[in-house]
């Protein structure tokens, strides 16, 4: 990827990855986590700021720390290290709020094009999915890893 | 922060192992959000699923035209195929794909975990290897495993 990114650490098993965000609300530290569904090998894609203070989790809080491209572009930069780690694996995601599913939306048109090359991505409308198309409003969106 | 590992060798970041953060692992940090992606899953219809196998495809073709007699390469027909696995759990609706020079098993309706016969989803711990014991097409009598080999 080319879009800058911060540095991502995580858990052994690559399946929880920190980040801190930096920018004029100051270091914000962010989750995200690869969390088994109840469906076998599909993992949902969880993500949130964590609290220094009280180490509360927050999947809504708007951070405002200017860096949404950098952030967007680290979360990407997660599910690449988790599909590295599991590869047969389907990612799964979905915003706690219309106005956050069209985030992830807008995050995934911004590196569609690259993202195209390694992933199968889906668009959900309703109970189906199908293949993801830039400017189309979903439910949620699928991706799996292509084998290479 | 214990090491550095270099995950890819293509576009995967360096990722640092931090054990710090293992308190997370058995952990789900968003319970709410999990919640409603097993409710947004529960009825919906995944994709075919592709799974990377150690067969040939000089062996699966052989298998395949046991059965349906016409199995052809990655021609994505949806093969009405029912694969037994040695867990007791049974695999339906597969579709041959293709890709980079080996054969794919993809699921059609993927509402089960898919690991089949002498394949394994690579590179995971998670999903125990799991060995095919039968292949049973509708139109055709079952076959033992013996004949699968």
């Amino acid at each position: 990827m080319n879009v800058e990114k911060y540095a991502l650490k995580a858990e052994a098993s690559l399946t929880v990855f920190e980040f801190i965000s930096e920018g004029p609300n100051g270091p914000i530290r962010k989750l995200v986590q690869f969390q088994p569904t109840n469906e076998p090998q599909l993992y949902n894609l969880a993500f949130g700021d964590q609290d220094v203070i009280t180490g509360d989790l927050n999947d809504l809080a708007v951070s405002n720390n200017g860096d949404t491209d950098k952030v967007l572009a680290t979360v990407v930069a997660a599910l690449y290290a988790f599909c590295e780690s599991y590869p047969g694996a389907f990612v799964y995601a979905t915003g706690s709020t219309g106005a956050r599913t069209r985030l992830y939306r807008m995050g995934i048109d911004r590196f569609y094009d690259q993202m195209r090359q390694d992933f199968d991505l889906y668009g959900q409308m309703g109970n189906d999915f199908v293949p993801f198309a830039r400017n189309v409003a979903y439910d949620g969106f699928l991706a799996q890893r292509k084998f290479n | 922060m214990k090491s550095v590992q270099d995950l890819s060798t293509r576009k995967a970041p360096i990722v640092s192992i931090d054990p710090a953060l293992d308190k997370y692992r058995d952990v789900v940090l968003f319970p709410e959000k999990l919640a409603k992606a097993n409710e947004m899953l529960r009825t919906s219809r995944l994709p075919a699923r592709a799974i990377r196998t150690l067969m040939t495809r000089e062996e699966i073709e052989s298998k395949l035209s046991l059965m349906s007699g016409h199995a052809s390469n990655g021609d994505n027909y949806p093969y009405p195929i029912r694969l037994s696995l040695a867990s007791g759990r049974v695999l339906e609706g597969f579709k041959i794909l293709e890709n980079a020079g080996c054969y794919l098993l993809g699921r059609t309706l993927a509402q089960r975990e898919a690991s089949v016969g002498e394949t394994e989803i690579m590179g995971t711990t998670l999903v125990a290897k799991d060995k095919l014991v039968s292949i049973l097409c509708p139109e055709l009598d079952f076959l033992p495993a013996d004949q699968l080999q």
